[in-house]
């Protein structure tokens, strides 16, 4: 019974990443997705911020959810999330003022990032904090594994490069195609990506599920 | 004529929404406490790590009228006798492609520009982050700032071909290759307005 319990807490943590990917499953942030995947430190970085921005966002609004009045619940969820999200933008000015230059308008974009109001509004302004914590360490995961993944392949293919790391041989054989730097490649890595993703989630829920189901049958002609 | 009820509801909404208001308030009051950043000293550390002579004094730019789309944001004299230019170049006509612009330190001493780095930009790495590069920047070390049209009606247009020096261009990143260019004639402007070149 314990057992079933932990895990069912923690489940938003796995389903943010894979399941309910925000990139790849649900779509969610596509704007700043193609903006700023340009590199894989990029991609990084914007999805770490917004993960802080998630979580803290969705502890406030968990914790509020019985004060908030239904009317005008939109405006304070964007209130909050304003919040965390210039906190962010100041920290990353003080602290990584490179990172900040290179995100340019995409950190103060995060405020209207539609992972952020959809997460407080299907969510956490429905269960407790811990779980809300949860969703968001898991979504912003998700989103942040997305946005590095697609980084690293855009910078790798487009530049020659890794995390701003230059690959000699794949320079000199004249690999780097710019078109994957720019939004026409964004939109192509971004839709082989979600092929692939959702394949690859889909066929790994075909085996859990047929796992699952042996399980079943198993115990079943056990216990006749 | 309907008269205005205030009900309970309309007191809860404001009330909490105004509480809400107030706590955001005051914790990013608190952060900023903390992250505040003093530009003129990022400014004077990114200078410091570019010329190695110090900073003598601080020249004013009041009443300076620079190019268009460009901003003399900050002028220093060296200690060895070299001017220090930050300009800053908006987002203009076929310069520069992110929406913050982009800003250059340009060191010009004895009427030749010694140094040129890249201070501020949001430009693509790998496309438009290639201007800021040392090497593709070194190309203006060396030159002479009568070698560098500057139009006498302020008014910036490209392609420039005009002076004796034109810099070569970073492959698909024409318009940040202009807007570099546009920060140096602005730097060389205001060599030859503020003191430098008289």
């Amino acid at each position: 019974m314990k057992k079933t319990n932990l895990r069912e807490t923690f489940e938003p943590l796995t389903t943010g990443v894979f399941k309910n990917n925000a990139t790849f499953r649900l779509v969610l942030g596509t704007c700043p997705t193609l903006a700023v995947t340009t590199s894989a430190l990029n991609g990084l970085s914007m999805g770490l911020a917004t993960t802080f921005v998630l979580v803290c966002s969705n502890a406030i609004v968990s914790l509020m959810r019985n004060f908030i009045p239904r009317k005008v619940r939109i405006p304070a969820y964007i209130l909050v999330i304003a919040t965390f999200s210039t906190m962010v933008q100041m920290i990353m000015r003080k602290w990584l003022p490179d990172m900040y230059e290179s995100l340019g308008l995409f950190l103060s974009l995060v405020v209207v990032n539609c992972i952020l109001l959809a997460r407080a509004e299907s969510f956490a302004s429905l269960n407790p904090v811990l779980p809300s914590v949860l969703d968001g360490i898991g979504i912003g995961l998700g989103f942040t594994f997305s946005l590095t993944l697609l980084g690293f392949i855009r910078e790798l293919l487009g530049t020659g490069s890794v995390f701003g790391f230059e690959i000699k041989p794949l320079i000199e054989a004249g690999l780097p195609m710019t078109i994957f730097i720019l939004p026409a490649g964004g939109f192509m890595v971004y839709g082989f990506m979600m092929v692939l993703f959702n394949v690859a989630v889909k066929a790994a829920e075909n085996k859990i599920a047929a796992v699952k189901a042996a399980k079943a049958f198993r115990s079943e002609g056990g216990d006749e | 004529m309907k008269k205005l009820k205030i009900g309970n509801e309309s007191v809860r909404i404001v009330v909490s929404l105004s509480v809400i208001a107030l706590v955001a308030a005051l914790l990013l009051a608190a952060v900023n406490l903390f992250t505040q950043v003093n530009e003129k000293e990022e400014l004077q550390k990114a200078i410091a790590e570019n010329y190695s002579s110090p900073i003598a004094e601080e020249i004013s730019t009041d009443g300076y009228v620079g190019l268009n789309g460009t901003e003399l944001q900050a002028a220093y004299r060296a200690e060895d006798g070299a001017y220090i230019f930050l300009i800053h170049v908006s987002k203009a006509n076929r310069v520069g492609y992110s929406a913050d612009g982009v800003g250059v330190i340009t060191v010009i001493k004895d009427g030749v520009i010694v140094k040129v780095a890249g201070y501020s930009h949001s430009e693509t790495p790998g496309l438009g982050a290639n201007a800021f590069k040392e090497d593709y920047l070194k190309q203006y070390e060396g030159v002479s700032v009568d070698d560098i049209y500057v139009p006498d009606d302020l008014e910036l247009t490209f392609p420039d071909t005009a002076g004796n020096f034109t810099p070569e261009k970073v492959t698909s990143a024409t318009y940040t290759t202009n807007a570099v260019f546009a920060a140096v004639k602005g730097a060389v402007r205001a060599y030859n307005e503020l003191g430098g070149g008289l």
